[in-house]
């Protein structure tokens, strides 16, 4: 009937998105499923996931975190420096020119380094988070002040130039593969399972639906709004530390100018996967689907070699039509 | 009409099939780092050209310089099979891994443009630092002999184009005989672009005013920009100099005005070069005579001019 | 029933007061095991501010609160919770995309021992509690997905699992239907014999008689008494609700020449389902005609039909004789009818802009020149009413944000007055407002009036209704359920009326 027809197609309509595009790119392109560019799919995807997972706390909590491309550059540039012992040096010429095999005098021994770079992006996060919360302002706001600061200093440390030299172990994690898989994409696939247990399975995590969804609820309920207020940015901070450390294993140097933009493509698969923008409904597997999403519809549109701008376009029609399809659904579901 | 569907299936399903497996033609790939100015508008031409005229098929894929999609670019060119890559590569550090996943493959890759690290079969290009240094010789010895005051715009702090010839230029500067005569005013950056190259000059010109001497761009299209700003300020008595080897900045330099030198770097001509060299190697296993191809790195002013204009030229 | 009861919560000496406000004087109050302690007053009397201090969301000023014999400060909703009092807000908190099961367990769903949480325990506790009230509900609907009835059945159930002693009950009934009012005192009933202390507000007569044993009565803050239920009749329980002091604030209402006109406003068989239904109403020119009613009797609905915001079911509206359709608000004006309505920070007035915006906005048409707004008639016109209504702002351009209640109602009453219009609609006009600002309004209210305008005043303060009205209708649960001359009017009747005893 057709009550029941609009309850699947609500539950289960992004999963059929899902399908209608990989049958589409079957039909449209033969080297879809060759293992390179399902391999190279995942791979793009996992980037962009990670953040996406960051974004999904964020956008649960009604806010909205824009400074994580620029947390991307900048990890990626401080990841670097530190593996050359030049942490505090402010002018680090010497390190931009290429010499020969790379010297590396890192600050701390290599997991360490990594550590460290995330509790950087986790301290960011904090900031961030606090400034919101405390001073009741728009994390919009306070999100886009450190987009522009966070570039800013990236940029201006390193006048612009990419800084060279990162060891394997960590180009390992931006090429390796276990198992035929490559390894962005394990770590991402487990990051998400991880924050999806969370949410789902633990105390904090259903509490970040409560404070999310209705915070006057969830106060008179004994929750304590603070804690689950601060904690998506710092999440989101760190997870685009990571990613900056993958990219620069992925590029074999740091570099403060990428990822900008890559916060509007996060937000676009949390949203078209289901997460509402005013908070407190949503899912990490959505999420999931969400940048798999995206991600074909870049991947098609690469092997039909539609150009660069054109393909712009396509995805901002195409992302549109996804929101438009699911609030339909959605608004079919209540009758 | 199910049995239609599924012919119709099966049909598209064969016709990709067919267009997938490309004939006897050899497939390169094209990983470019811009499309948004003349110079790389030419080498894309140039590129796809000369690929059929030597009956290669080629794709040419635009990284709006962003080396996160220039990595994508290249994977994407491996998916589709590309035999051989000929890369501009946004930074010269950025794309090493990838290459070198490359080469693993054993997939050949010719460096274009942009000096880029790794295994590669050749380079061609000009030398970026000495183009900054014949500029550099033109200022100290003839045009600005007793010393002045120089505005620099360069494309992008990254770029090796913008530190070899920044930094190749500055180097004469730095000589001993010309220490302490000449000073740089500012350094802009203008993204190769002329509409920025107008809009930085003319930040400069507010905040130097008639100290200026010499503005020297790291290529015409950013001069011919300055150049505009400062015809707009009445300030013909500056001297620019840029390089490339644009057509235009040839119609200026014959004008005999403020425009003085520009060197050459023909994006045709290298392309040429390049997309010869990996086919020859490709099919018919021709090694490169020379690792590092250099193009001609010729300084070019009101003297010798009238030999390289040609007002059809693409570039 | 047992005689010697066991008080399970007991505050004494409550003190609480807002700046300019003492919400709360000296009030002392007790809940024993097993009875159904009601709570009444009228609006503002106090009752909230008492039960959000029982419930740890204020502080109290002065006084004590004792738990079991032993005193206690609540640091916070959660800490009352632990403690073992449970509040069911008037307005549920819910959390509407999370399920039933999840809304009853929030921050303490059962876990396992790696702290993961146990879904099908919980769903299975929700629906153990669930059917303890006989609720027919799925825990595993979301909560958004539920009429209001059956969310405030979740509400007790989440009550039940905090395993509270003392649970409170505010205006539930404002939500329910008969039938299920009837059921949650069922439930009420049983939590009684559970040895639980029960605590019901309610404006409702019938209600407090019903299900109470005994019932404390505030008036402005102030503890008026607590009597067995048992013990006391309807008239001594109004008596203590409305009080003694009369206040006898000066000026005589106008004897209006009742001239056999036609009316100016004539309401017929107006009908709003679930709402109101079998209104008629009539008001001449020079009259006032009051409404008096309790928080959800419909008459806030029934101004908002008049006025084309709600669109009736059924019946008319007639305007000097001429049967109008009024669709919008847009029509009405256009009739000549306005509205000053009840929440006039958010419905009758731009808080973001200034006095004079907000003055001229209705009558913008006729201050142009030509094509453009003129704001020298603009500003002309705004300081004229500033003046006339004695509008203290210390400028024009002052946002009305920053003015004080009373001079804000006089700035929606100065919106309507320079449109000449015929009827005029107030709803709550003096709520909110000081002494000294109320009797200006009234005043105002009465000039228009003899200004021949007709008026229709809804208000909850029987002082002034009885003070300014020419005749008053009362209503309660949607009906009429008496309308008298001002001279035959008297507070008890009011309050019968209005709590459902029928007119003789």
């Amino acid at each position: 009937m057709k009550l029941k027809a609009n309850h699947v197609l609500a539950d289960y309509g992004l999963y059929l998105i899902l399908l209608v595009l990989i049958v589409i790119s079957v039909i449209l392109s033969p080297l879809f499923f060759s293992y390179n560019n399902i391999a190279n799919l995942l791979t793009q995807s996992s980037f962009s996931g990670l953040l996406a997972i960051g974004m999904t706390f964020v956008i649960l909590m009604g806010g909205i975190d824009l400074s994580v491309g620029s947390v991307v550059g900048f990890a990626s540039i401080l990841y670097a420096t530190i593996l050359h012992g030049s942490f505090f040096t402010f002018m680090p010429e010497e390190i931009f020119i290429y010499s020969g095999a790379p010297k590396l005098t890192p600050i701390l021994p290599l997991p360490f380094d990594v550590l460290f770079v995330l509790l950087v992006g986790a301290f960011i996060g904090l900031i961030s988070g606090f400034i919101s919360y405390r001073f009741r302002i728009h994390s919009f706001i306070v999100t886009l002040c450190f987009m522009i600061f966070i570039r800013g200093l990236a940029v201006s440390y390193t006048h612009g130039q990419p800084l060279f030299g990162i060891p394997d172990p960590i180009s390992f994690l931006a090429y390796g593969l276990v198992a035929k898989v490559p390894m962005p994409t394990i770590i991402w696939l487990g990051i998400s399972l991880l924050c999806f247990l969370l949410l789902k399975f633990s105390r904090f995590g259903r509490g970040i639906y409560a404070v999310g969804g209705g915070e006057e609820a969830a106060r008179l309920s004994g929750l304590e709004p603070a804690k689950y207020r601060i904690f998506p940015y710092i999440a989101s901070a760190s997870l685009a530390a990571l990613v900056g450390i993958m990219m620069s294993g992925r590029m074999g140097c740091g570099d403060p100018k990428i990822a900008q933009g890559w916060e509007l493509d996060a937000i676009a698969a949390v949203v078209i996967g289901g997460t509402s923008l005013s908070g407190g409904k949503g899912s990490i597997g959505g999420t999931v689907v969400g940048v798999l999403i995206l991600g074909l519809i870049i991947n098609i549109m690469n092997l039909l070699e539609i150009e660069a701008y054109p393909q712009q376009m396509a995805k901002g029609i195409i992302i549109v039509a996804a929101l438009a399809l699911h609030a339909l659904f959605s608004r079919r579901r209540k009758r | 009409m199910k049995k239609k569907l599924l012919l119709l299936i099966g049909v598209l399903l064969l016709a990709a099939a067919l267009l997938g497996a490309q004939g006897k033609k050899i497939l390169i790939g094209f990983s470019h780092v811009a499309m948004n100015c003349p110079y790389y508008l030419a080498m894309d031409k140039a590129a796809k050209e000369t690929a059929a005229a030597k009956g290669a098929e080629i794709i040419v894929l635009n990284a709006e310089e962003d080396i996160s999609k220039q990595i994508a670019d290249i994977e994407s060119l491996i998916v589709k099979g590309v035999k051989g890559l000929i890369v501009n590569s946004t930074t010269e550090y950025g794309t090493m891994p990838i290459i070198k996943k490359v080469k693993a493959m054993g997939i050949p890759v010719v460096a274009i443009d942009r000096p880029l690290y790794g295994d590669y079969l050749a380079y061609v290009g000009i030398d970026q630092w000495k183009a900054g240094e014949l500029q550099g010789e033109l200022f100290t010895k003839k045009l600005l002999p007793a010393g002045g005051n120089i505005v620099l715009i360069i494309g992008d702090p990254g770029c090796p184009a913008s530190i070899g010839r920044g930094n190749g230029m500055i180097s004469i500067l730095d000589r001993p005989e010309n220490k302490g005569k000449y000073k740089i005013l500012g350094t802009y950056k203008a993204s190769y672009n002329q509409m920025l190259g107008m809009q930085k000059m003319e930040e400069a010109i507010a905040a130097f005013g008639d100290k200026i001497d010499l503005v020297y761009c790291a290529n015409d299209s950013m001069a011919l920009g300055a150049l505009a700003a400062l015809q707009n300020a009445g300030m013909t008595n500056v001297l620019v100099a840029g390089i490339d080897g644009q057509k235009e900045a040839y119609a200026e330099i014959l004008k005999g005005g403020q425009y003085k030198s520009t060197v050459i770097n023909n994006p045709t001509e290298i392309t040429q070069k390049a997309v010869s060299i990996l086919v020859d190697y490709l099919t018919k296993k021709i090694q490169p005579k020379e690792r590092n191809v250099i193009t001609g790195t010729v300084l070019i002013t009101a003297d010798n001019v009238k030999k390289v204009y040609d007002p059809n030229s693409v570039f | 029933m047992n005689q010697q009861a066991t008080t399970l919560l007991e505050v004494r000496n409550i003190t609480k007061s807002y700046p300019g406000v003492l919400a709360l004087d000296n009030v002392d109050f007790q809940v024993n095991a097993g009875e159904v302690h009601c709570l009444a007053g009228e609006n503002g009397a106090g009752k909230s501010t008492l039960i959000e201090i029982i419930g740890g969301s204020y502080s109290k000023d002065s006084g004590k609160i004792l738990l079991h014999g032993k005193e206690v400060e609540f640091m916070s909703p959660r800490h009352a919770q632990e403690l073992g009092i449970a509040v069911l807000h008037q307005e549920i908190p819910i959390l509407p995309h999370l399920s039933v099961a999840e809304n009853i367990f929030l921050s303490r769903q059962p876990v396992s021992k790696t702290r993961f949480i146990r879904y099908s325990e919980m769903y299975r506790q929700a629906r153990r509690l669930l059917d303890t009230i006989q609720a027919d509900i799925d825990p595993h609907t979301l909560l958004g997905d539920l009429p209001i009835s059956k969310q405030q059945l979740v509400s007790v159930a989440k009550a039940l699992s905090l395993e509270a002693r003392v649970i409170i009950f505010d205006e539930p009934s404002a939500v329910l239907s008969s039938a299920e009012l009837k059921r949650l005192f069922d439930i009420i009933k049983s939590l009684k014999k559970e040895g639980r202390g029960i605590v019901y507000i309610s404006h409702r007569l019938e209600e407090i008689f019903e299900i109470g044993d005994r019932v404390t009565v505030l008036r402005n803050g102030k503890l008026v008494g607590t009597e067995a239920i048992e013990k006391i009749d309807r008239g001594t329980l109004i008596k203590m609700l409305v009080g003694r002091q009369i206040d006898e604030s000066a000026g005589a209402s106008i004897k209006v020449a009742q001239t056999k006109q036609v009316p100016a406003l004539e309401v017929r068989g107006l009908r709003r389902e679930g709402v109101f239904e079998d209104i008629n109403l009539t008001v001449y020119r020079g009259e006032i005609l009051g409404i008096y009613g309790l928080v959800g009797s419909g008459r806030t609905e029934l101004a908002r039909a008049i006025i084309g915001a709600d669109r009736p079911d059924t019946g008319e509206i007639i305007l000097e004789g001429e049967k109008m359709r009024i669709s919008s608000p847009r029509d009405a004006i256009r009739n000549g009818i306005c509205l000053s309505p009840e929440d006039r920070k958010s419905q009758g007035l731009f808080l973001e802009k200034s006095v004079q915006e907000n003055i001229c906005l209705p009558s913008l048409k006729s201050l142009r020149n030509m094509l453009f707004l003129s704001y020298s008639k603009i500003a002309k016109y705004a300081s004229a009413f500033v003046t006339r209504l004695r509008i203290a702002t210390p400028h024009l351009d002052q946002y009305v944000k920053y003015l004080s209640g009373g001079n804000q109602q006089k700035v929606v009453l100065a919106k309507w007055l320079g449109m000449d219009l015929k009827v005029f609609i107030f709803d709550e006009p003096t709520r909110g407002i000081d002494v000294g600002a109320k009797e200006e309004i009234r005043i105002l209210i009465k000039k228009l009036a003899q200004e021949g305008k007709a008026i229709v005043m809804i208000s909850s303060e029987i002082p002034e209704i009885l003070n300014l009205s020419n005749r008053i209708a009362v209503m309660h649960e949607g009906r009429i359920e008496g309308l008298l001359q001002r001279e035959e009017a008297t507070r008890e009747k009011l309050m019968a009326y209005s709590m459902g005893a029928k007119a003789q």
